[in-house]
């Protein structure tokens, strides 16, 4: 039954921003993301051997998702790269994804002793039965 | 027959379950043991140590899962249909998954064949707690203390 769901009080806080990375999906917390980009490949710049992009005006850092969980690099080169603008207090930041799903009420869980194991994440959902790791943008701020 | 009215009283025994990793032999208390399940899906957690293999999801709650291999520093964990994860209260209201080859039994060891293991083998990787003789077999007895203990090296 879902009436205990609806109990939830509705802060900006449990909802998230569902991206795959590969096979895994993350949440990204919908207070900390400002848009969603759609970059040609072509657009990449690199400053101090960081590769960033150039949006209405602000030089944005990328964050390569997959690279923070060690995975292979995608197999097909892609014209186009999907980035998530996340803000954390003035700072901007681009994290690159491979796919969005679109945003969900998420019931942020602790990971136990993992949550003072780990820099990225804050902690973990289920979505229908995967596990998704939240994602702490201020971590990501190195 | 009398033997059936023979309660074991004291002894300092306790039950342990008896596992395996490795080819070896090592025994938890039952007091630690939450839930021993099949291997589920972990999902890995980037920037976690290494021998953390992830989390999973055991009826919507979600539980960090160690390799003791891993932190043994032995070669990584072979998966096969005996694997199972023996999940461990640690302190008041948490869990930690280990990963094991297979789960045995139940066996009742008393303190009093318990050693401390040689303080020439016991280092930081060590998750050792006591070594119990049964029989032939060497037992080492693992503790939840000695297993996320300290972790200053990595």
């Amino acid at each position: 039954m879902e009436l205990s769901q609806i109990v939830t009080d509705n802060m900006k806080n449990s909802q998230a921003l569902i991206a795959g990375v590969r096979d895994e999906k993350i949440a990204i917390p919908l207070s900390s993301v400002l848009s969603i980009e759609n970059v040609a490949v072509s657009e990449i710049n690199t400053v101090n051997f960081e590769d960033v992009i150039y949006l209405r005006g602000q030089v944005i850092p990328l964050v390569y998702m997959d690279k923070l969980f060690n995975l292979e690099e995608a197999k097909k080169e892609s014209l186009n790269i999907n980035v998530v603008i996340c803000m954390y207090k003035d700072t901007y930041l681009g994290l690159v994804v491979d796919e969005l799903f679109g945003q969900e009420d998420i019931d942020k869980k602790s990971m136990g002793i993992l949550d003072n194991e780990n820099r990225f994440f804050s902690g973990a959902t289920i979505l229908d039965d995967a596990v998704a790791l939240v994602l702490d943008v201020e971590s990501l701020i190195a | 027959m009398s033997e059936l009215a023979v309660y074991n009283a004291n002894e300092n025994e306790s039950k342990y379950i008896i596992f395996k990793i490795n080819k070896e032999v090592y025994a938890i208390d039952v007091k630690s043991v939450n839930n021993i399940i099949q291997m589920p899906k972990i999902t890995q957690v980037p920037s976690s140590p290494k021998y953390y293999r992830g989390v999973i999801n055991l009826r919507g709650e979600i539980i960090p899962v160690m390799s003791l291999r891993r932190r043994m520093n032995y070669d990584d964990d072979c998966f096969t249909s005996n694997s199972r994860i023996i999940i461990l209260n640690i302190g008041e209201d948490n869990l930690l998954g280990i990963v094991v080859d297979e789960v045995n039994e139940v066996l009742d060891i008393s303190s009093k064949d318990i050693e401390q293991p040689s303080q020439f083998i016991k280092n930081d990787a060590s998750v050792v707690s006591g070594v119990g003789k049964i029989g032939d077999m060497i037992i080492s007895i693992l503790s939840v203390d000695s297993m996320i203990g300290e972790r200053k090296a990595s």
